[in-house]
């Protein structure tokens, strides 16, 4: 009886199977990094990190990764993020030392002041005079690597990914060393 | 008798087959009754004009999460957003929209609603009847939310004015400012 009801709850349970699929098909956590401000760099956040998700309590509004290049995966540490959406209003956030950044939404359990933009919004990175401005704007989406991904070069996936945030075209600075994670994603 | 008895149900299978076919073909029947072949005309705005409209769709609607996506209609190919499979490497944010591009967003475009479309060309209708207008201004339900501002938008403007064959260049140019 108690297998019986358990089985009509989970086929009742509300889930979103796209989002279930998109979840599983991401690289697992990295065993040494700690679930935290640093995990996943360069992944899609708020598919975890949204209403419905996973981490649906900690949300954000908007998050995603600074890298330092284009070719490599090395985070870009204390980098600004300034957005602002269609409304006028404005945001700015920094980057943890893995490249990280991330925006409470309201009512999110994360720490920190919230902000809940009206899409279109359009950003800007900046760090020690270096700035690079998206050139389109974001329409809907909240996750930077949704779109911001590495193409896999043999699949049609090369024709509609612009690869992951870069704020150097060259010669980066050198990584965080006070980093608590390695501030490269991979082993 | 066995022969006979096989011989008469194959003939009779022969000619239930032959009945089917027969009236199948009967209901596809591409002729009028006046003798001429039935061919549906659809109306539509000018393609070289659109040359300058492209670029408000492709910015206002066909960011890669959003319409720049091969998965959803009206989708649109760009500069900036999804390109057209291609061996000249073009790929997302590397070189300008191609006229290939620009001729597909166009076929997107008219193709969404071929006999809304027709009706407004043939003046029926008003754009604002079209979905390319009645989504981004929230006159009907959309995912994506206003794309346009309800009055006034130069986006809008650009669009009817190419419905309309009088192509408001100025509207078009603002639209894409700033996007």
């Amino acid at each position: 009886m108690r297998h019986a009801i358990l089985a009509i709850l989970a086929l009742v349970s509300c889930s979103d199977p796209v989002r279930d699929g998109q979840i599983s098909a991401l690289p697992g956590e990295n065993p040494n990094i700690p679930v935290g401000e640093y995990h996943r760099a360069g992944q899609p956040c708020v598919l975890c990190h949204g209403p419905g998700g996973p981490a649906a309590d900690a949300s954000f509004a908007v998050a995603g990764t600074i890298f330092a290049d284009p070719t490599d995966a090395v985070g870009v540490d204390q980098a600004t993020v300034a957005f602002t959406d269609t409304s006028g209003s404005s945001f700015t956030t920094t980057t943890d030392c893995v490249g990280n950044f991330f925006i409470p939404r309201p009512g999110s359990s994360v720490p920190g002041a919230t902000w809940d933009p009206q899409f279109p919004i359009f950003v800007r990175i900046f760090k020690n005079g270096v700035s690079r401005t998206m050139q389109g704007q974001i329409g809907r989406e909240r996750s930077c690597a949704n779109c911001h991904n590495d193409p896999l070069p043999t699949s049609s996936q090369i024709f509609s990914s612009v690869g992951h945030i870069a704020l150097y075209t060259d010669n980066p600075p050198p990584p965080s060393t006070t980093c608590p994670v390695p501030p490269q994603v991979g082993p | 008798m066995k022969r006979l008895l096989g011989a008469v149900l194959a003939a009779a299978a022969i000619g239930a087959l032959v009945s089917i076919m027969s009236s199948t073909s009967a209901c596809i029947d591409f002729n009028e009754p006046d003798g001429g072949v039935r061919a549906t005309t659809i109306l539509a705005p000018d393609q070289t004009a659109f040359q300058t409209v492209s670029p408000v769709f492709e910015r206002r609607c066909g960011t890669l999460d959003c319409h720049g996506q091969e998965g959803r209609p009206l989708r649109i190919y760009s500069g900036l957003g999804l390109r057209l499979p291609n061996d000249a490497g073009n790929f997302p944010g590397t070189t300008a929209t191609t006229p290939d591009e620009i001729t597909t967003n166009y076929r997107t475009v008219i193709g969404l609603e071929p006999e809304e479309m027709t009706r407004v060309i043939a003046g029926e209708d008003v754009p604002r009847d079209l979905l390319i207008l009645k989504k981004p201004l929230m006159l009907e339900a959309h995912k994506g939310g206003p794309a346009f501002a309800p009055s006034g938008d130069p986006g809008e403007t650009c669009i009817t004015s190419w419905i309309d064959n009088a192509l408001d260049k100025n509207a078009c140019n603002q639209a894409v400012a700033g996007f």
